[in-house]
């Protein structure tokens, strides 16, 4: 077993721009045993480090599903990410993971599924949502509701039409502040709750995005009836070490990197400290 | 992979360890360096020593980090006319030996800046180098300007004299006066004397411009007012003192609240005279703790790497100063008062720089070539790389300080050791040995093999010098010295014939006016507030913090947090404006004008507007070269 | 007198103070032994052992912990190099036996806490590989420390169990208790200088125990009920308020504290760990050590994240999480062991007043008066 905090080496295979400062990349493990022996739930993420720059938390964006590749979607915002977003395919860097707790998807095998992202809160939620399309038919209703600021701040552009067309998908996009073109809904993720049917009772929430954003969005889902425990949402913190010892990501004796990042509102309102 | 699974190799967890002294502030205390076979590994507090007694501050437990992870520089470097090269050590002391000759020749102004983080040997060859042998008094120190200010300032109330020996004193005290930046942050041992005090029952009275960590635990702070005659309006001092006599002794602790030399020395004049006026009328004792700012900034002023006085520190004219320095040197020392550090900056030719801290000056933008279109040479010794090294003709590797031999004069006059744990990695050599060299290069008789030997000549030219004895050095923890200006009783050293600065009264006190702040001073009709500095330096600008991954997170993180920078106000002068955390100010002074966001806060008093040092340059349109100026201030 | 060869844990011997260099000599034979010793500034340290007469046996507990020789305040994880063909990482072990002798018994304690710490949820492989090969031998306390408050930690004076060896100075000879397979064998590497103990010695060692619990007195910090308010969320927000002024943030209560083990992930750029470094700055670098470097919670940045937020901005957050972690039912719960094991060093290097036991006294009686005097 590979020593905790020493990372495995890996390739970036391929880039793609998101916004103009937010990338996908797309990752396998240098050696090929590593690769095929890593497995992964959607929700927890990986420590990459980009050699001699440092290393960072970035959640896993890819589906257990489609083991060929592992995804991360990256938003530039300090020395890691802009040393990362010089790299390209064939660049060498280093993965440590999975970290975290993941989302539990056999316990919501049958029921239906509400997707809230904001912004750059997608990412997280993208692993999911690909592992419940790719085994649609073990599970009810999607609901997809994604916003962000302008237009041109939207992530996986491609993606989102293909999941509007998929089979019992339903997918609504909103911008805070439209653009010349833009046709679609303007105004924050909660005005999209009106345009579709939501069944709290049979519904699971999976809610990603700014922490204001996960505030009101959550206030408005219990209002409307969905349980505390039926309402999921991911928790961040500053992490180092990602594997529950460096003490960083603590809330109370909680361990975000172990305990966490999924947690249900039910288990968010329990934590202080 | 297994490193090591016993057998003769050496244990990769055995560590040496050595006692050294901190490299940041000037309390001086007292750590291990534990190191491994070449590398450092971290600190441990020594608990014997009598100042530190196994307590240090956040810097001093990472004091490792600097030397270990900064970028270093390993080899000699020349500039072509194709850029930077490596050089062998003869062509690059060479090459410095040689562009310093031919500005002197040609009659060009050249200066030595040291830093408050040189050892005294270093610093006293800088300034041998540049009275014996550059033949010019444009020597100075990286904030040492700031020291020199409150001593003087203590001179002109005449209380040289009454300054105290020992930390205990405050601790003991019944009234404590604090004038400061944030001595919490920038003195902390000296803080701890303070809490010491104030939980044995003294009161605590804080002065500076900005409320801090210690005015949270005073029973009074009063605000400094530039608009007031030396700053300090007697007023609320007085309304204390009547209401509140001291009954015991009185320890005024004197620490740096703003870069601006004037301002400190009228302010500390102020308080000096008012309250040693108030001592002894109450029959009280009181006594002054004048702080330098960094480990060696004391010693360095007192090496005499500083316009206007000699190795002492003694007085330009001081005939018996002057025939030791001719017996030692061989040579007369320059005359000539010379230029403080940031003057030097804007007007020398030629610039031999020991150790970079001037990023730590919040008014200089000191390798910006507008500020310094004329500087034809730059010679640079320093263990880091840094702007100036990168802008150097010359550049010189030396040690850091956990790889010098040397001594450090700590803010209380100790004289102790710092010590090397590993010899100066690669090419790098001895601060001391190197400017031996270039001295010897420009012909300077001084010749040594040891740091021990330059310290050996320190006490022969500083009498004062003369108590520390090596076993003192070697086997304890060093010996306090007791300069003219500084420290102890304040009597001339023996046969030194020359009395200390004659005392000269100052100005008579403001007259009291009737709400207890500060009548407006002249042209005071401009602007609503008051833009200051808030304090007189930052840890986050200094060069050895900002080589270090645990001390530098908090300074990295608030200027990408705050890219442009940010003023704090109070919260009440705040709602008075309509405006709301981070929302932007447009600040307009008679020299110009700015938007910057405001942050809120109690931390400023009503009427000022704080910048931390850090954001000077984002402001300067509006501050200009001073550090406080009046403002107008609107929602932009 | 030759051993009993059926040494086994709970077995008592006795070796007279004059054979002790020889015993620890022949351990040096197959370990490298770490004791306390006196720096030349009068310092207790802990340093490995290379004059067996060096060792103190009757000395203050050095200032600086054991912890630093499991969890180095710099500890190289992995070299990290990159060739023609890409990366190499290339992980740092270390099994080099060792014995740590004279550890007192908070120490041993703590010891045994930080295993426990790297040993649960996921197991730290580096970390385990070298403690296991330590042995370590405990030094009872029977003249307890004056700034010590182990008793109230059940970290001392004396331990039950836990130790390879627990050693107990009983005048001219220095009783053994052995405590495992481990301890048994540096027993068999004392063979010919430990005879097994009498009643007479047992007895006097019971004694002394019994002496040194009398020696602490009335003065009982009243952890229990700190950790019932902490616990339950009855200190008032005002009490940590009040505190804040009075810690200086130094950290050193985290850096000098046996069970405290936060740190940070960095990576060094250098040739490899031993050697001089090639190139100055990070960019040409083509080697690095990744590295663990000790951290402390009390530091504004250790909770700063990426976006510049930061959850514990105001100090009483982190001097609040610090006793929450060290002292609360619910880390009681989730370790199994305290967090704290009394040996006051928290008390020697805080440069405020905001020590471990003056924190505890202010929680229990509800307000803060600057401190213990």
């Amino acid at each position: 077993m590979s020593a905790l905090l020493v990372p495995r080496v890996a390739r970036i295979l391929d880039r793609r721009d998101e916004t103009h400062d937010t990338m996908t990349f797309g990752l396998r493990f240098r050696e090929d045993g590593e690769h095929r022996a890593f497995t992964f739930r959607p929700g927890q993420f990986l420590e990459l480090s980009v050699f001699g720059v440092g290393e960072a938390p970035f959640c896993l964006a890819s589906s257990p599903t489609r083991p060929e590749r592992i995804e991360v979607t990256v938003r530039r915002c300090g020395q890691v990410t802009d040393a990362l977003h010089t790299l390209g395919p064939g660049d060498e860097v280093g993965l440590r993971g999975p970290c975290g707790n993941g989302f539990d998807v056999e316990s919501v095998a049958g029921k239906d599924l509400l997707f809230v992202a904001g912004g750059i809160g997608l990412p997280p939620l993208r692993g999911l949502i690909w592992n419940v399309l790719d085994r649609r038919e073990e599970f009810g209703r999607v609901t997809i509701l994604y916003g962000s600021r302008t237009p041109s701040d939207l992530v996986y552009k491609e993606e989102l039409r293909a999941w509007g067309d998929a089979e019992g998908v339903e997918l609504r996009t909103t911008v805070d502040r439209g653009e010349p073109g833009w046709e679609g809904n303007v105004g924050m993720v909660p005005v999209l709750f009106d345009q579709v049917e939501l069944r709290p009772g049979s519904t699971t929430a999976f809610v990603c995005g700014p922490p204001i954003m996960i505030k009101f969005v959550v206030q408005d889902l219990l209002m409307r009836g969905f349980g505390e425990d039926r309402v999921m949402s991911t928790l961040e913190r500053m992490m180092q070490c990602g594997v529950g010892k460096c003490n960083h990501c603590c809330v109370g004796h909680r361990y975000l990197c172990r305990d966490g990042p999924v947690f249900s509102y039910a288990q968010i309102k329990e934590m202080w400290e | 992979m297994v490193l090591q699974s016993g057998g003769e190799a050496k244990d990769p967890l055995a560590e040496e360890s050595v006692l050294s002294t901190c490299p940041y502030c000037a309390c001086g205390c007292g750590l291990y360096l534990r190191f491994g076979s070449s590398r450092l590994v971290g600190v441990f507090p020594s608990r014997s020593h009598p100042l530190s007694q196994g307590r240090l501050c956040a810097r001093g437990w990472g004091a490792h980090e600097a030397d270990l992870w900064g970028s270093r520089l390993f080899r000699p470097r020349v500039q072509d006319s194709s850029g930077p090269r490596p050089a062998s050590w003869s062509e690059a002391l060479g090459r410095a030996a040689q562009e310093l000759r031919a500005l002197l020749d040609a009659g060009k102004r050249v200066g030595v800046l040291v830093s408050g983080g040189c050892t005294n040997e270093e610093a006293y060859l800088g300034a041998r180098l540049a009275r014996e042998v550059l033949r010019t008094g444009n020597v100075d120190a990286c904030l040492g300007p700031e020291y020199g200010a409150i001593l003087r300032g203590l001179s002109d109330a005449g209380a040289s004299a009454d300054l105290l020996e020992s930390l205990n004193w405050i601790e003991g005290s019944d009234r404590i006066f604090l004038l400061e930046g944030d001595l919490a942050v920038t003195h902390p041992e000296v803080a701890l004397s303070v809490l010491r005090g104030v939980r044995r029952g003294a009161s605590l009275v804080t002065l500076g411009l900005a409320r801090t960590r210690m005015s949270q635990v005073a029973g009074t702070h009063i605000l400094l007012d530039p608009g007031c005659p030396r700053f300090l309006y007697p007023g609320p001092l007085e309304t204390h003192l009547d209401t509140h006599p001291p009954p015991g002794r009185i320890a005024v602790v004197l620490s740096p609240w703003t870069p601006d030399t004037e301002a400190l020395s009228a302010s500390v004049c102020a308080m000096a005279e008012y309250i040693g006026r108030i001592g002894r009328a109450l029959g009280t004792a009181v006594r002054f703790l004048p702080l330098p700012i960094r480990a060696n900034t004391r010693g360095a002023y007192e090496m005499g790497a500083a316009p206007g006085h000699l190795p002492g520190p003694r007085p330009l004219e001081d005939q018996a100063a002057r025939d030791r320095l001719r017996s030692v040197w061989g040579a007369d020392p320059a005359r000539e008062a010379g230029t403080d550090a940031r003057e030097m900056l804007r007007t020398v030719e030629g610039l031999v720089v020991v150790r970079d801290g001037c990023s730590a000056i919040p008014s200089t933008a000191m390798w910006d070539a507008s500020i310094s279109p004329t500087l034809k040479s730059l010679v640079v010794l320093d263990a880091f790389r840094s702007p100036a090294s990168d802008a150097a003709t010359v550049a010189l590797p030396i040690g850091g300080l956990s790889e010098t031999d040397g001594t450090f004069t700590s803010g209380l006059g100790r004289v102790q050791r710092i010590r090397a744990a590993n010899a100066p990695p690669n090419e790098s050599r001895q601060g001391w040995e190197v400017l031996s060299g270039l001295m010897g290069l420009l012909g300077s008789q001084g010749r040594y093999s040891s740091a021990a030997e330059v310290f050996s000549e320190i006490q022969g030219v500083i009498p004062a010098y003369g108590v520390v004895t090596s076993e003192a050095l070697d086997e304890g923890w060093g010996e306090t010295v007791r300069t003219a200006l500084g420290g102890g009783n304040g009597r001339a050293p023996e046969g030194s014939g020359a009395s200390p600065e004659p005392h000269r009264p100052g100005p008579p006190p403001a007259v009291a006016a009737e709400d207890g702040r500060a009548g407006k001073g002249d042209g005071e009709a401009f602007g609503t507030h008051w833009l200051v500095l808030d304090g007189a330096f930052e840890w986050s600008e200094d060069a050895m913090v900002q080589a270090s991954p645990t001390l530098r997170r908090d300074g990295m993180a608030r200027r990408k947090l705050h890219p442009r920078g940010f003023v704090v106000m109070n919260p009440s002068d705040g709602s008075a404006l309509g405006v709301r955390e981070g929302w932007v100010l447009r600040l307009r002074s008679r020299g110009g004008e700015a938007l910057v966001p405001v942050s809120l806060s109690p931390r400023a008093g009503e009427g000022f507007l704080l910048i931390p040092p850090g954001f000077r340059q984002l402001l300067s349109d509006v501050l200009g070269a001073s550090a406080m100026e009046r403002v107008e201030v609107e929602r932009a | 007198m030759k051993n009993d060869a059926g040494a086994v844990p709970g077995s008592v011997f006795v070796v007279t103070k004059e054979d002790l260099g020889e015993w620890v000599g022949r351990l040096q034979a197959d370990a490298d032994v770490i004791a306390p010793h006196l720096t030349p500034w009068g310092d207790e340290e802990f340093r490995t052992v290379s004059d067996p007469g060096a060792i103190l046996w009757d000395f203050v507990n050095p200032l600086d912990p054991p912890k630093r020789f499991f969890l180095p305040q710099t500890e190289p994880l992995a070299r990290i190099t990159r060739d023609r063909d890409g990366f190499r990482v290339e992980e740092v072990h270390d099994e080099r036996p060792r014995v740590f002798l004279n550890l007192r018994s908070c120490d041993l304690k703590g010891l045994l806490y930080l295993r426990k710490m790297h040993a649960t949820d996921l197991p730290d492989e580096t970390f385990l590989r070298r403690f296991d090969s330590f042995t370590l031998v405990s030094l009872a306390c029977s003249k307890p420390c004056p700034l010590g408050f182990c008793v109230c930690c059940d970290a001392g004076p004396f331990l039950r169990e836990g130790f390879d060896l627990q050693l107990t100075d009983l005048g001219s000879t220095v009783l053994a208790e052995c405590g495992s397979a481990k301890g048994r064998g540096l027993l068999e590497a004392g063979d010919g200088l430990f005879r097994p103990a009498t009643p007479a010695d047992v007895e006097r060692r019971q004694e002394l125990e019994t002496l040194a619990l009398r020696s602490f007195g009335e003065e009982t910090c009243h952890f229990g009920s700190a950790m019932r308010r902490i616990s339950t969320r009855r200190v008032d927000g005002s009490l940590w308020t009040a505190m804040a002024p009075w810690c200086l943030e130094c950290g050193g209560c985290n850096l000098a504290c046996p069970t405290c083990y936060c740190f940070s992930v960095k990576d060094l750029p250098s040739a490899a760990w031993e050697d001089q470094p090639e190139t100055a700055d990070d960019a040409s670098s083509a080697c690095w050590t990744r590295c663990r470097i000790w951290d402390s919670c009390q530091y504004s940045a250790f909770t700063m994240e990426a976006s510049g937020h930061n959850p514990r901005d105001a100090k009483e957050e982190r001097m609040k999480r610090r006793f929450f972690h060290k002292v609360s039912a619910q880390y009681y719960q989730k370790d199994g062991l305290l967090g704290c094991v009394g040996c006051g060093r928290c008390v020697q290097v805080c440069l405020g007043t905001t020590d471990m036991p003056a924190v505890v006294e202010a929680v229990r009686k509800g307000k803060w008066e600057g401190g213990r005097p």
